[in-house]
């Protein structure tokens, strides 16, 4: 979620819509993340009134989820958005914590759970929102943050290909999952229930997708790679100090004020202080404005 | 997208100076450069990598087990080829099915979803954002490593042993996983041994990284950077960090209880399992957790937070 917040902000030239909202969002999930944990446990003979007690606390969870998608598209919202693949991935981030979230809300509610606990449905829920979305927000990170692991990009046609596999992939894997209610789980074979005959085909199909999605991801690890040794490289400015900076995405963060070679201590002089948040983009008719400018006399501070 | 901008004019760096870091630095040895770091940009890329192979291997065994549901009554004859007695004829077997979907669960809920992400953006961002040399205790962050490549190594050797990998689920649930030698899955005995093992160095792996970011987002921030000037991956890592720390305990000590159970016949989790007439943890010895549901209670309560764990 963090490093969505950061790569959609960059990528659209905006700032981040409802800093602090954020900030007490994910401290609320971080709490209720500790009184949930029953909600597995609905139909194991748990008391009723008990289910419901959980049952509440799992559905709060979607007051502060609810607000950070609020706060990402609030953030995107006609801003000046580069597709590049860091940013589609922070969006499909999005998409895919929005259909399984949807899901968390249906699950949440004991008295349904009893009837889709361990079915087809939980592993689709649980795969889009925990698996496929935090890979998402796996690989917006890789591609944003290529450049200041390696001092080179990755190849940026192979990302936009490997993203768009992945998310219809991702999608055709796992969207009709929900369809499959009833078929239970962790079945190594079904060929003893004639009744659930009905769901061959989706079977067929959903292992085919997995197929593509897995070759998909193959394209990622081979661009990984080859961008290590052979990608185009990071070009910056010489300083005085002899060292060649850059900063490729226009970000206002301090990671970018570090040489582009990766030096033990991260900047060879003094470390450099800190006078604003980090989102100030398209902001008193500039594009971006580094943590590390002071303040303008009669500008107020963020915090 | 590739012109740089350097934005040098306003900042209070002083990349002039020739008296910072650099001049204490030593030369550095291939050993300590890339091996035995201590540098967390070079740990990040160990967990990346490391991770990244941990995705293939995840993503590989799903594959594996969507052809058995995909194609129930077909058979893939190189499938013999690489798994031997494992696909016996070109057909996945239930055992080895099972043990499958029980290792794609704990390679990418752990070792990629915890340890790939929150290892790989933690290490390099957190010092880079709050600005500071390095994390707080340098030596443990290398430890932190050490311990997953450890944890990492057990759990590939468990594919490699004769009963196969753990095949009881990756939420390791008693009973099932209670019982070394069940007669049901071969991978409940040395297979389930070890895979409490690499957990237990991937537990000690994510705390000793996980007291150490929140340690440098605390005290290592840089001159003016307040907590609420701190970009939102700072806030994420950290109270990630923060819930790893309080539920991985809890995990590893539902652990240590099952393995209890399984190698010194302890009843933490089996009071009332009877076998061959024979109550078993009736000879229990160890009774600070009085009752079975407190065990599994840690355990579930446990896996609850992970999956808040890795959203953040």
């Amino acid at each position: 979620m963090g490093i969505v917040s950061e790569v959609l902000s960059v990528h659209s030239r905006k700032p981040i819509f409802g800093y602090k909202a954020m900030v007490f969002s994910i401290l609320a999930i971080l709490v209720l993340s500790f009184i949930v944990w029953a909600h597995h446990m609905f139909v194991t003979g748990l008391n009723p009134n008990l289910g419901a007690v959980f049952t509440l606390f799992t559905l709060l969870i979607a007051i502060p989820s609810a607000i950070k998608v609020f706060n990402w598209i609030g953030t995107v919202w006609r801003g000046k958005v580069r597709l590049s693949s860091a940013a589609l991935f922070a969006i499909g981030f999005v998409s895919m914590f929005i259909t399984g979230g949807l899901t968390g809300i249906i699950l949440g509610n004991s008295a349904i759970d009893i009837q889709l606990h361990d079915t087809m449905f939980v592993v689709a829920h649980f795969h889009i929102v925990m698996g496929v979305a935090a890979f998402f927000g796996m690989f917006a990170g890789v591609y944003h943050w290529f450049p200041r692991l390696y001092g080179k990009y990755m190849n940026e046609t192979l990302g936009q290909i490997h993203f768009y596999v992945t998310l219809i992939g991702s999608y055709c894997i796992f969207f009709p999952m929900h369809f499959m209610t009833g078929l239970p789980r962790r079945y190594y074979t079904y060929a003893q229930f004639e009744t659930f005959n009905n769901f061959n085909f989706l079977a067929e199909f959903i292992s085919m997708a997995a197929i593509v999605v897995f070759i998909g991801q193959l394209i990622f690890v081979v661009n990984f790679f080859y961008s290590i040794f052979k990608g185009s490289k990071v070009v910056g400015e010489k300083a005085a100090d002899g060292h060649e900076y850059a900063n490729p995405w226009g970000a206002t963060t301090l990671e970018w004020t570090a040489p582009v070679e990766r030096i033990h201590g991260n900047w060879p002089g003094e470390i450099p202080s800190v006078h604003r948040w980090p989102y100030d983009y398209s902001v008193g008719g500039r594009d971006y404005i580094p943590q590390t400018e002071p303040l303008k006399p009669g500008e107020v501070s963020h915090d | 997208m590739q012109t740089s901008t350097v934005d040098h004019a306003h900042t209070d760096t002083h990349h002039d100076h020739v008296h910072g870091h650099e001049e204490h630095h030593h030369e550095e040895t291939f050993l300590t450069k890339y091996i035995f770091s201590q540098d967390h940009k070079m740990i990040s890329k160990q967990f990346l990598i490391t991770g990244i192979f941990w995705g293939i291997v995840g993503g590989l065994l799903s594959i594996l087990f969507r052809l058995q549901l995909g194609w129930p009554n077909e058979t893939f004859p190189f499938l013999e080829t690489f798994l031997g007695k494992w696909a016996e004829g070109g057909k996945i077997s239930s055992e080895f099915y099972y043990a499958m979907v029980t290792m794609h669960g704990t390679i990418l809920v752990f070792f990629v979803l915890t340890g790939g992400l929150s290892g790989t953006f933690a290490n390099l961002l957190i010092p880079y954002q709050v600005g500071t040399r390095d994390m707080a205790s340098p030596f443990i962050n290398m430890l932190s490593y050490w311990f997953f490549l450890g944890a990492s190594v057990v759990m590939l050797l468990s594919f490699f042993i004769q009963t196969g990998p753990a095949s009881g689920g990756w939420t390791a649930y008693p009973p099932i996983n209670g019982l070394r030698d069940t007669g049901v899955n071969l991978g409940s005995g040395l297979g389930f041994d070890l895979w409490i093992l690499g957990m237990t160095l991937f537990i000690c792996s994510s705390l000793l990284g996980g007291l150490n970011y929140i340690a440098t987002v605390l005290n290592q921030r840089t001159k003016g950077m307040s907590m609420f000037k701190m970009p939102l991956t700072m806030w994420a890592l950290m109270f990630t960090a923060v819930i790893g720390v309080l539920s991985f305990p809890a995990l590893l000590a539902g652990c240590v209880l099952l393995e209890f159970d399984r190698l010194l016949d302890t009843s933490f989790y089996l009071n009332n399992i009877i076998i061959n007439g024979q109550l078993l943890g009736y000879k229990v010895v160890l009774l600070f957790c009085s009752s079975t549901c407190s065990g599994s209670w840690v355990t579930r309560r446990c896996i609850s937070s992970f999956y808040q764990l890795w959203v953040l």
